[in-house]
C-alpha cells in the first residue's frame, strides 16, 4: 500500500513526530511505500539544523534524516509554516535578508499543494495531529 | 463525490492551528472536490470572532468561511453533539453548517475518498 503522512505536532510538546517515525518505520519494514511525508504546523520545527539536544536524548531530526536517506523519502515542509517559525533554506534566507539559513539536510520546503497531491495519489493519508 | 474531507477540531484562539488548517482546506479546494467538517472545539471557529479578534489582535481568518462558495466548497458540516456541548445553537455564527449526527458523520467518513484530520 502507498501511504502519505501528514505530521503536525511540535517536536518537544507533542508525540506526533515520534509516533509518525515509528509508523513510517513499520510501514517500510512491511514492504509498503510512503509517497510523501508532509510536515505542517509546528512539525516543521524538526527540520531546524541548529537544534543541539543532549547526546543521551532522542534526536528526532537525525532520526528522520536517517530514515529519509535510507528509503529515499520525500520529507516535505510547508513553506508558510516554515516562514512563520523561522525554518529557512538558502533562497528564503536570501529573500528575507536573514543572516543564516537553518534547513537541515534531507528536508525540502514546498507548498500545501504537495500535501493535497500526496493525499490524492496515495491509498491512505495518515494524520498525526498536534 | 467528496475526494478530500477536512476535519477541523482545533479552537480558533489558543493557537494558529485552526488558521493553518483552514489554509490547507483552501489549498485542497483548488485541486479537488472537498468537504469540511467542524468537530469538538473546532466548532468554536464558527462563532463570529469580532470581539476576540480585536482583543487579541489576531487575524480574522474566519471571514474566509463566507467565501467558501467562491472556492466551490458547498459541503460544510458541523457535529450536532459538539454544537450542543458548546451551546452554539443560540450564537451568532459566521456561517451555518449543515449539522450532522454521529451516524451521519460515520457515513460521510466512509463515503469520502480521503480524510485529513487537523
Amino acid at each position: 500500500m502507498n501511504f502519505a503522512l501528514n505530521i503536525q505536532g511540535s517536536p518537544y510538546t507533542s508525540n506526533s513526530l515520534w509516533s509518525a517515525l515509528n509508523f513510517a518505520q513499520a510501514c517500510l519494514n512491511e514492504g509498503h511505500r510512503i509517497h510523501r511525508v508532509f510536515f505542517y504546523h509546528d512539525a516543521v520545527l524538526v527540520a531546524n539544523t541548529l537544534q543541539a539536544p543532549p547526546q543521551d536524548e532522542m534526536n528526532l531530526t537525525s532520526a528522520w534524516q536517517i530514515l529519509g536517506q535510507r528509503y529515499e523519502l520525500d520529507l516535505c515542509l510547508c513553506v508558510a509554516s516554515c516562514l512563520r517559525r523561522g525554518i529557512l533554506n538558502d533562497s528564503e534566507a536570501q529573500r528575507f535578508e536573514k543572516t543564516t539559513s537553518n534547513l537541515a539536510t534531507g528536508f525540502n520546503i514546498s507548498g500545501l499543494g504537495q500535501l493535497i497531491e500526496a493525499s490524492l495519489v496515495s491509498d491512505r493519508v495518515i494524520s498525526f495531529g498536534a | 463525490m467528496t475526494q478530500l474531507l477536512f476535519i477541523l477540531s482545533h479552537p480558533p484562539g489558543s493557537s494558529i492551528y485552526a488558521q493553518e488548517a483552514f489554509d490547507a482546506a483552501l489549498a485542497g479546494s483548488a485541486f479537488s472536490n472537498i468537504a469540511i467538517l467542524f468537530v469538538g472545539a473546532g466548532c468554536l471557529q464558527l462563532i463570529e470572532p469580532k470581539l476576540a479578534v480585536e482583543a487579541h489582535q489576531r487575524k480574522d481568518f474566519q471571514r474566509g468561511f463566507r467565501a467558501l462558495p467562491d472556492y466551490d466548497v458547498h459541503d460544510v458540516y458541523g457535529c450536532e453533539d459538539s454544537f450542543k456541548q458548546f451551546g452554539l445553537h443560540n450564537q451568532t455564527l459566521v456561517i451555518q453548517p449543515t449539522l450532522l449526527t454521529r451516524v451521519d458523520i460515520s457515513a460521510h467518513l466512509n463515503a469520502a475518498q480521503r480524510v485529513l484530520c487537523f
